[in-house]
């Protein structure tokens, strides 16, 4: 239960660091932000997708290796 | 020589007895799985080089759109119409089809082939990643037009690239393979995200109002660069289609469809064509078009999307690079079975980190990459020919494999002679294969049917 939830909260966390980076390229095109904000955010944005995509990745195997 | 030949051959079907048998129906996978893999395949490092090449060749907004459908398209329907139905008929790869029609020695040639083929393309990753890292060290990378390393510095950046990525591909592919998985989706978002954010330095107004003028007059101009020949609808078209003609048309994706339940999952190849390729070459021409019309893939992406191009820019160098230097290993392990996994992967990561330096692997990337199609395309038609029309016109099948020949010789002649022709043809190098796979088709038919006759 606890690995399903894990699994799940990793899952949206790494796909809302995806959307984040196309936002933040469009409000950068928007005109909304400047280039440097543009950028750094890109970058962590970036960094979450990885981390929790890996932690989704590990959650998935371990709860399918107990089943 | 015959024997050892044979015992060469026996080798290597050690290597691939793990894919001997046909694919058992309990295995066979979704379209959604298809729909997956095609799509992480098909953006690679490689096309920050193509939808570049594009701009530089001074295509035309319009002809570059109506090429990418068309020819997209048409590899789109050469996977379902070529490719999928044969793998799906005999649940096989390549390799243990073609070792029925021509024989273990030339399944072995193809093979050795193939990984030479997959060295340099892998060399072209790897080249392609140095541009990034040279960014970061303040290193010139070589200009259009360069065919040797251009300095020590350019040369050790790219050795210890190589090194670095075949030291991870000896380590452990299947986990390497698991996280390069992860990197697909990321990666595609980069190329789409690097696209917007470079269009205001283009001039391209938020409303989008402009989009297309600029597209038509800053971007894909129809002005070539100086040095690069022009190109036009046809070029890029062919190209589209011919880009991966080793796996539709030479049918080295059998390995992939044997897992489809039906030979229509070839359709699913689109989502690798057009969000893959298509969309990927367009963001590229956008970001070349906003370095100045610079080959440079690490300030393209640098430019772009700041340190994360960078580092996406090496990533997509590395997983493109990693399972193609696991397959040249895999390939070139024929030549000494006796060599562990690890020790042939650091050979053919040796000998692609030495390719690497030589910039005109990448520089010219695009006739390299029809030429990768044209080699291995005629062994597609044997097989096509062997497939489909030998029943209906009564001819014995897999005779190779009946009478235990080690050559089929036929076949290596028809190989060799459409390569001669193929070279000779008076056309442009993209447009050689079509005739090529049909003149493969025609003679291998027709010498066996002599054959039957005699």
């Amino acid at each position: 239960m606890k690995r399903r939830l894990l699994k799940n909260l990793s899952g949206g966390l790494a796909l809302a660091g995806l959307a984040s980076c196309l936002a933040v390229a469009i409000f950068y095109f928007l005109g909304c932000i400047s280039e440097g904000a543009y950028k750094t955010i890109f970058l962590l944005a970036s960094a979450a997708w990885f981390v929790f995509a890996i932690l989704r990745t590990a959650a998935a195997g371990k709860s399918e290796g107990s089943q | 020589m015959r024997e050892k030949i044979a015992r060469a051959a026996r080798a290597m079907d050690k290597l691939y007895e793990f894919d001997r048998e046909p694919v058992a129906i309990g295995k066979l996978q979704s379209g959604g799985k298809f729909a997956a893999l095609f799509a992480g395949e098909h953006v690679a490092a490689t096309e920050f080089v193509i939808g570049g090449f594009f701009v530089l060749h001074g295509i035309t907004a319009w002809d570059l759109l109506l090429g990418l459908l068309i020819g997209n398209l048409l590899a789109v329907l050469s996977w379902t119409f070529i490719c999928a139905p044969i793998a799906v008929r005999t649940r096989l790869t390549l390799y243990w089809y073609l070792r029925k029609i021509a024989g273990p020695g030339v399944t072995m040639i193809y093979n050795i082939a193939n990984a030479f083929l997959y060295c340099i393309l892998a060399g072209a990753m790897i080249s392609v990643s140095s541009t990034a890292v040279s960014l970061l060290f303040g290193i010139s990378v070589p200009g259009l037009g360069q065919m040797l390393p251009t300095g020590a510095d350019w040369v050790a950046v790219t050795l210890a690239i190589g090194v670095t990525f075949t030291v991870l591909a000896v380590l452990g592919f299947e986990k390497l393979s698991r996280f390069a998985a992860l990197a697909s989706p990321w990666i595609f978002v980069v190329f789409v995200a690097g696209a917007v954010a470079v269009l205001p330095k283009l001039g391209v107004r938020p409303d989008l109002g402009n989009l297309l003028e600029v597209s038509r007059t800053a971007v894909w101009n129809g002005v070539a660069v100086s040095g690069q020949e022009k190109f036009g609808l046809a070029h890029v078209l062919f190209f589209a289609w011919f880009c991966n003609l080793a796996m539709h048309v030479g049918l080295s994706d059998m390995a992939v469809f044997r897992y489809a339940k039906r030979w229509t999952y070839g359709l699913y190849s689109a989502f690798g064509m057009f969000p893959g390729h298509m969309l990927a070459w367009l963001a590229s021409g956008f970001m070349v078009a906003a370095v100045g019309r610079e080959m440079h893939p690490g300030l393209m992406a640098y430019e772009a999307v700041g340190a994360a191009g960078v580092f996406c820019v090496v990533l997509a160098g590395w997983t493109t690079a990693n399972p193609t230097l696991y397959r040249a290993g895999l390939a070139l392990q024929t030549i000494s079975p006796d060599w562990p996994r690890w020790k042939i992967t650091a050979v053919a990561g040796a000998l692609t980190s030495v390719l690497a330096c030589f910039p005109v692997f990448f520089l010219k990337l695009l006739d390299y990459v029809a030429v990768y199609g044209l080699i291995l395309m005629p062994v597609g038609a044997v097989v096509f020919a062997e497939h489909w029309l030998f029943p209906l016109l009564k001819i014995e099948q897999y005779q190779a494999g009946k009478k235990g020949w080690i050559f089929n010789w036929t076949v290596l002649v028809v190989w060799l002679g459409t390569l001669a022709i193929c070279f000779a043809l008076p056309v442009h190098l993209y447009f050689r294969w079509l005739p090529g796979w049909f003149i493969a088709l025609g003679a291998y038919t027709a010498l066996m049917a002599a054959r039957r006759r005699r």
